[in-house]
């Protein structure tokens, strides 16, 4: 054992920190062309506009960092959308989808309970039956989202202001689905760094074998993380709801997992498993938000904030992956 | 063939290296774990590049740009860690990367098989092009990997630690492998911890440290003595420190075990303060049964006992509470977690007792004081495990299990693949956790490490339970080596009536 | 074991409370994979839907509703967006011996494989048009829709008049465009533009943004273009949903969508509410029921040996071409505050 080394590694603080730099970088080079980008009232736009993703993000890193996936997100949370509405629909239109009318609070409890349900099957399914979390999810997404359209055809809407509050309420000119983002991302960030559970994953996603040896029962502790990341989606479906005020079956959160995974990906997430930062998944929220509002305010066409949004995956992966290569 | 000359000014891993290999010779490479035997092979056949120097091959300046440059050129290397493509043939393994064709579209299967049966025929080894590598043994899979080697017109074969997976028998095998490629003017430059193997086939030994070159000598100037202190660059004490200490109560009994057709009718008693050791060939079963009293395997049949109250243990969990801890045989595969850092590591069994939110100060200060008691070796407790040699991750994992106090403590190879100085370190280790009143249950392939440490000896073969053997107290040698090997190979059986 | 068991029942029941949730809701529509009407004294038909929202759901029904009337035995199937099912589903009808086929294709450009699995039996296609009108020239084929190119057309002329009413003939526009390269995306689009320019209206694009035909995708899209301040006179959509994501981009900025109009398409349920309320300035009705009935009288035409076109109570077609008399074109209807009681 020879002395810890302190001192200021300038290098390591640049690489490890790489992303939150690009953000930095877009961020002020949009302002240089567009100084409308940087205002309140824009980057309020940019966070309340990514708050729902950045839920799902919020579960889907914990799938990824347990060496895993989930494919589900979008397709849960679009159930849980369609059903939270469906019971908050306002007490006396003609029109309800059922007769069940429920406070607000409780109708995102359900959301949440839903996605919990689906999030334990498939940690199920992973931990137990050791299918593969791909082809898991990938079932979890095809069965949510017929789920969701035989729930209803149809756009629920006209839902009770009550409810559309926990998304639109603002408080202090920021909309409350903001603050429940930064409230599911601290719980989150807390988990991972300063709870068992959190070493847990990092462990099982490092080397399942080796957790399994040091004592870490890996199925509970699996099914636990896709129950997490199936709460997130849940959570993140009566949120999308809220926000627009109508949940529609078979638009809602199409493709969100992958601008999830995305994000956790730019954030630093290796797919291997074992390798994830909150605050790197906060920054690749960030980045493809800024992204997204840029090019519009831009006038940029969408294909091209594809394209840009696929360089940004590709080329964060090549990095981390020297980052992370074995030197030996 | 001429002599080859490697030089490396300057270089952090290598520093001004040199070596000459003559054709027709076995030429050795000593040094610990770390010491840059490996990193020089590397950069020999063009997997690294090497910063300055130049190696001279038959006369000429070469420099491999990668490992198929090098075979084309005739060096062929065997990686100590294997990488078969494992659901493929072995024919297929074989040729993998350059199959051969009977035109530019079609693959000739059969000339392929063909080939490949005259080579193993050629060779003697006893492999069928057909069988599929996952269904191979460690030692057929090496066996695999030598074949892919001499099927180039080779001048050069590199072997990194070949016999540390294999069986004697097969390593008797390789030895007359190696021979005749020796009588075929064919240079082996061979790397290995295993000083009675080195002595028996080297011609050369050359030896390293920290990345420098110290020395090389004809083997037949050389001992093991003289060859361990080049290593080490200082005497080293005695290697199996064995003190014998008080032995107490009886803390774990099985009875009777049995999981699947791994091994069955296994009963033994361990003792606090006793190290009880398990021998064996590679196979006969010693890993399975830690594995099914630490709760890894199913037990199908049989009890436990832990001081004296029946056990039921289905998970590791189950194990540790029960206050057992594993050494895993298999350190990558089920030991470390190499993206994490030598603290987490540390940490990992015992998360528990640190609370909600998780104390990281108390973790960091554990993590310290472990590694200290077992002088791992790293920059920063921040490092990657993965970036620390075999012997220092090894280490690592003992302060896991120490951390965890455990009553009984199971090692499994617990010295594979590591140097002469961390072995006799861990050696001192296991001695005074035995003196502490713990009991460690041992398993080695390695014959004088088993007798050197072990208060008894259990040896089993093919599953089923041999002898177990005392330690001879009356000065001498501890063991009957020959009466362990009997046993080892069921030609012995004390527990044949007992059936 | 415990744990095993546990999960199992969750399963089963999580997918037993999906079923019945979805025969719950479904009402008049079925949910099953098949549905049929009609007794079959006067022959059989089936009809291929491409898959079941909202709107193909009603067009479904009143094909069936029509079927029945005629006396003709339909059977429906949902090829689930699976172009390759279609293909089956057309076969087995064929070989089945039935009369016609109505298809509502999966893939427009797929039109004349779906043609050739019909063979000589008589095939209408339903809504969506095949991306090669001349598919239609051949005599047992028809098609039965509405023209998308009128559909933005009345978006545009709706504006047009709006803005001469005020005096301005240069505007700008926020466009909102659905998937892109789909057909309806593109044909919406450019009927949009073409009404404008053909009524004298010199139109700018501020932005055009993909919304993916989503609210929240279009609320997301259209809230930087608000809180920067942009500047434009009225906000394009390609449907409903979208323009309905722009309304509450809008509220949620502090601005009042009655402000400018607001366009739509489609006049869902809560796109009509919209229009009623004044938040919205029009939308374009597609009679669903309309295309359905029309379908069936079609199929029962050309199994009859006539033009499919023959005797309809919808609009023909004018354009002269070989294939014109295939097709029965179902009017776009424009909704505005004025007739917008009718359609809620």
């Amino acid at each position: 054992m020879e002395a810890t080394k302190k001192g200021f590694d300038i290098k390591k603080f640049m690489s490890d920190n790489a992303m939150w730099f690009v953000l930095i970088v877009l961020a002020i080079a949009l302002t240089a062309v567009r100084p409308a980008f940087f205002t309140v009232a824009n980057l309020t736009t940019l966070v309340s506009s990514e708050s729902v993703k950045g839920i799902i993000t919020c579960g889907v890193c914990w799938c990824i960092l347990s060496a895993g996936i989930d494919l589900g997100p979008g397709a849960v949370a679009a159930l849980s959308a369609v059903v939270s509405a469906s019971l908050a629909q306002q007490a006396d239109l003609p029109t309800r989808l059922i007769g069940l009318h429920l406070p607000a609070i409780l109708c995102i409890v359900v959301a949440m309970i839903i996605g919990g349900i689906v999030g334990i099957i498939c940690g199920w399914l992973v931990a137990c039956t050791h299918i593969h979390p791909f082809i898991a999810t990938l079932g979890s997404q095809l069965i949510c989202r017929a789920l969701a359209k035989m729930y209803s055809t149809s756009p629920v809407s006209n839902l009770d202001q009550s409810f559309r509050n926990f998304a639109v309420y603002k408080v202090a000119g920021i909309p409350m689905v903001v603050f429940i983002f930064l409230i599911v991302f601290i719980i989150s960030w807390f988990m991972m760094t300063q709870c068992r559970f959190g070493k847990n994953i990092f462990a099982i996603g490092g080397n399942r074998q080796a957790a399994r040896v040091a004592g870490i029962n890996v199925e509970k502790n699996l099914i636990l993380t896709y129950m997490w990341c199936g709460l997130m989606a849940g959570l993140a479906g009566a949120m999308l709801a809220a926000r627009t005020g109508s949940a529609d079956p078979s638009t809602n959160g199409l493709q969100y997992e992958f601008d999830a995974i995305a994000a956790a990906t730019i954030g630093g997430t290796s797919q291997t498993g074992g390798i994830c930062k909150m605050s790197g998944v906060l920054s690749g929220i960030l980045i493809l938000g800024i992204i997204n509002n840029g090019l519009v305010l831009l006038g940029a066409n969408d294909n091209l904030t594809q394209v840009i949004k696929g360089l940004i995956i590709v080329v964060s992966v090549v990095v981390d992956m020297r980052k992370n290569a074995v030197r030996t | 063939m001429h002599d080859i000359v490697k030089e490396f000014p300057g270089v952090r891993a290598l520093k001004g290296v040199q070596l000459k290999v003559r054709p027709g010779t076995v030429h050795t490479l000593m040094g610990e774990n770390g010491a840059g035997k490996s990193t020089l092979m590397k950069c020999l056949i063009g997997i690294q590049p090497c910063t300055s120097g130049k190696i001279i091959f038959n006369g000429q300046e070469v420099e491999f740009k990668n490992p198929l440059q090098a075979m084309n050129a005739g060096i062929t290397m065997i990686h100590q860690e294997l990488s078969p493509v494992p659901d493929r043939t072995v024919c297929e393994n074989l040729w993998l990367g350059r199959f051969p064709m009977k035109n530019k579209l079609m693959c000739d299967h059969k000339k392929a098989r063909q080939d490949a049966i005259d080579l193993f025929q050629k060779w003697k080894l006893a492999l069928n092009p057909d069988d599929m590598m996952r269904n191979l043994t460690v030692a057929q899979q090496q066996m695999v990997e030598i074949a892919k080697a001499v099927s180039y017109d080779t001048k050069v074969v590199i072997m990194d630690e070949p016999t540390s997976a294999l069986t004697e028998t097969e390593v008797e095998h390789l030895f007359d492998i190696i021979a005749d490629l020796k009588s075929k003017n064919v240079a082996i430059i061979y790397i290995s911890h295993k000083m009675e193997e080195i002595f028996r086939i080297s011609d050369d030994i050359s030896v390293f440290r920290d990345g420098e070159y110290v020395g090389s000598d004809l083997a037949a100037n050389l001992n093991v003595d003289k060859v361990v202190e080049m290593m080490v660059g200082r005497q080293v004490g005695n290697m199996f420190p064995k003190v014998d200490c008080p032995i107490g109560d009886v803390i774990l009994e099985v009875k009777d075990l049995a999981s699947g057709k791994s091994f069955e009718h296994v009963s033994f008693q361990v003792h606090k303060g006793e190290i009880f050791g398990f021998a064996g060939l590679v196979g006969a079963g010693r890993t399975e049964i830690v594995e099914t009293i630490f709760g890894m395997r199913k037990k199908t049949a049989g009890q436990i006992f832990i001081n004296g109250k029946e056990v039921n243990i289905k998970s590791p969990e189950d194990a540790i509470a029960n206050s057992i801890g594993l050494l895993t045989e298999d350190r990558r595969g089920n030991g470390i977690f190499g993206l994490l850092d030598i603290t987490d590591n540390t940490v990992m069994a015992s998360l528990k007792n640190y609370g909600f939110p998780q104390n990281h100060k108390k973790m960091e200060a554990d993590a310290v004081k472990w590694n200290q008691a077992m002088r791992t070796k790293t920059p920063s407790m921040r490092q990657r495990i993965m970036n620390l040699s075999g012997g220092n991750q090894q280490k690592v994992l003992l302060a896991r299990w120490l951390l965890l106090d455990p009553d009984i403590l199971i090692v499994d190879e617990p010295t594979r693949g590591i140097d002469v100085g961390a072995k006799s370190e861990i050696h001192s280790i296991l001695t005074k956790l035995a003196g502490e009143g713990k009991a460690i249950l041992m398993i080695s392939s390695e014959m004088p490490e088993v007798s050197g440490m072990a208060d008894r000896i259990l040896v089993m073969y093919e599953g089923h339970m041999m002898g177990i053997v005392p330690r001879n107290r009356d000065g001498g040698d501890p063991y009957d080596s020959q009466e362990l090997l009997t046993y080892a190979h069921g030609e012995k059986n004390d527990f044949a009536a007992a059936k | 074991m415990k744990l095993k068991k546990m999960m199992a029942m969750l399963l089963v029941g999580a997918t037993c409370a999906g079923m019945m949730a979805g025969c719950g809701s479904s009402g008049g529509s079925s949910s099953g994979s098949a549905a049929s009407t009609g007794s079959g004294d006067k022959g059989t038909m089936t009809l291929v839907m491409s898959s079941r929202d909202e709107f193909l759901s009603t067009l479904e029904s009143a094909a069936l509703k029509a079927a029945e009337g005629a006396g003709v035995k339909l059977t429906s199937q949902d090829a689930q967006n699976d172009a390759a099912k279609q293909i089956q589903y057309i076969e087995t009808a064929v070989n089945g011996g039935d009369m016609a086929v109505i298809v509502n294709p999966v893939d427009s450009d797929a039109a004349q494989s779906l043609v050739d699995a019909a063979g000589d039996t008589p095939l209408v296609f339903v809504n969506r048009p095949p991306s090669d009108m001349n598919v239609l020239s051949a005599e047992n084929v028809g098609f039965c829709g509405s023209n998308e190119d009128t559909s933005g057309y009345f978006q545009g002329e709706y504006l047009a008049e709006y803005f001469k009413g005020k005096g301005k003939t240069e505007i700008s526009y926020v466009l909102l465009q659905g998937e892109l390269g789909q057909v309806s995306q593109i044909k919406r689009c450019a009927g949009v533009l073409k009404a404008l320019e053909d009524n004298g209206i010199k139109a700018t694009s501020v932005v055009d943004l993909a919304g993916k035909y989503d609210r929240a995708e279009a609320m997301n899209k259209i809230s930087p273009i608000l809180t920067s301040g942009q500047k434009f006179d009225c906000i394009i959509s390609n449907n409903d949903a979208m323009a309905l994501g722009a309304i509450e981009a809008c509220e949620a900025a502090n601005v009042d969508p009655s402000s400018f109009p607001i366009v739509g398409i489609d006049c869902t349920k809560d796109g009509a509410a919209a229009v009623q309320a004044g938040k919205m300035a029009m939308t374009v009705y597609q009679n669903p029921l309309g295309q359905g009935k029309g379908a069936v009288e079609a199929a029962l035409n050309l199994a009859a040996g006539k033009a499919a076109n023959d005797g309809t109570e919808f609009t023909k077609d004018e354009s002269g071409e070989a294939y014109s008399d295939s097709i029965v074109w179902i009017p776009f209807e424009p909704v505005t505050a004025d007739n917008v009681a009718d359609y809620l």
